[in-house]
């Protein structure tokens, strides 16, 4: 009698298990359903947004200790511009290189015509601008200069850079400061 | 972007971490980028505009203020209006003086909206943009938004 209650209590519990490790098969099958499919299409998204909303911010500047602007309580927004970029150890054009400086004083070759690679480097900017803009009927050349100068930028070769701008034609000057 | 199922799906959970880590890296290095402005500055005119000359009666006065070393200085272009000395206090330049200075000058004379800052060659260009800040509001509103920049000629 014992042995028999044993064995049909084995069955039960036999059974038991079985209909719960199916029962187990079943719920996971549905929790495997998940469809990572359109998670990964808002990530894309999301990715590509933000990938592309960095590389065409005008305000996308390197600041290091070279070159940190004074800060500011201008309220304008950046406009995308030509822009020259003065630091401690270079003076750039659109991320070009065109002069050296030391001591907050350009190094050139030719005393006599310190700022010719300068004034070169942007009046070739203003001739490709109008250039493609009669190529593609745009806008056109606005004369918009953006001006990064190092807080510590002796006022006298930011005054000599925007003289070298005027005569490459640049009648407007945005000098881009850190928001305070 | 094709899902579906299938056993011989590819496993875009890999591609997913990727671009969740490449997503917070994006959102973290945001909240570090410095934000920057601008200041606009007027090109100086050297030739009119054109027309007749302005008679005494209606001519506005033309400030200009100059950047030196030592001290801020007010020059007004009206006769009525003495130049106005502002010396340096400790490490820094008065500028808050100066701001109560051209608001009571704008309040009292007729002055044009542009004004001139003149600076000295070795001026760090952080004192003429604190004197540009100075010059160009105050809690009551706008002072001179219109501003020109000018080097000092005697030096």
């Amino acid at each position: 009698m014992t042995e028999q209650t044993q064995a049909e209590l084995d069955t039960i519990s036999a059974n038991d298990d079985e209909f719960m490790i199916r029962r187990r098969r079943h719920v996971d099958a549905g929790i495997t359903g998940l469809n990572l499919t359109a998670m990964m299409d808002v990530m894309t998204i999301l990715l590509v947004y933000l990938i592309k909303v960095f590389a065409d911010a005008p305000q996308n500047i390197t600041l290091n200790d070279d070159l940190r602007p004074p800060a500011s309580t201008a309220p304008d927004n950046i406009v995308p511009a030509v822009r020259v970029m003065i630091s401690n150890g270079a003076i750039t054009v659109d991320d070009k290189t065109v002069l050296t400086l030391k001591n907050g004083e350009v190094v050139a070759s030719d005393p006599k015509n310190r700022y010719g690679p300068l004034s070169g480097a942007l009046q070739k900017r203003v001739d490709d601008i109008k250039a493609i803009s009669q190529r593609t009927k745009g806008p056109g050349f606005d004369g918009i200069l953006m001006v990064v100068a190092d807080e510590d930028t002796p006022y006298g070769l930011l005054a000599d850079v925007l003289s070298q701008a005027g005569r490459a034609q640049f009648t407007s000057y945005r000098l881009t400061v850190r928001h305070k | 972007m094709a899902g579906g199922g299938g056993e011989g799906e590819l496993n875009l959970v890999p591609y997913l971490d990727i671009m969740l880590n490449l997503i917070m890296f994006l959102l973290v290095v945001t909240a570090y980028i410095v934000e920057l402005r601008e200041a606009p500055v007027l090109v100086p005119s050297l030739v009119g505009e054109g027309g007749s000359p302005p008679s005494d009666a209606e001519k506005k006065g033309f400030l200009s203020v100059t950047v030196s070393p030592r001290a801020l200085s007010v020059i007004c272009s009206l006769d009525t209006v003495p130049p106005i000395e502002l010396l340096r206090k400790g490490a820094s330049l008065p500028y808050p003086d100066l701001t109560k200075v051209l608001r009571q000058l704008k309040e009292t004379q007729n002055l044009e909206e542009a004004l001139q800052i003149v600076a000295d060659p070795s001026t760090p260009y952080s004192e003429v943009v604190a004197t540009m800040d100075a010059a160009r509001s105050d809690s009551k509103g706008d002072l001179f938004p219109g501003i020109q920049l000018a080097l000092a000629a005697s030096q």
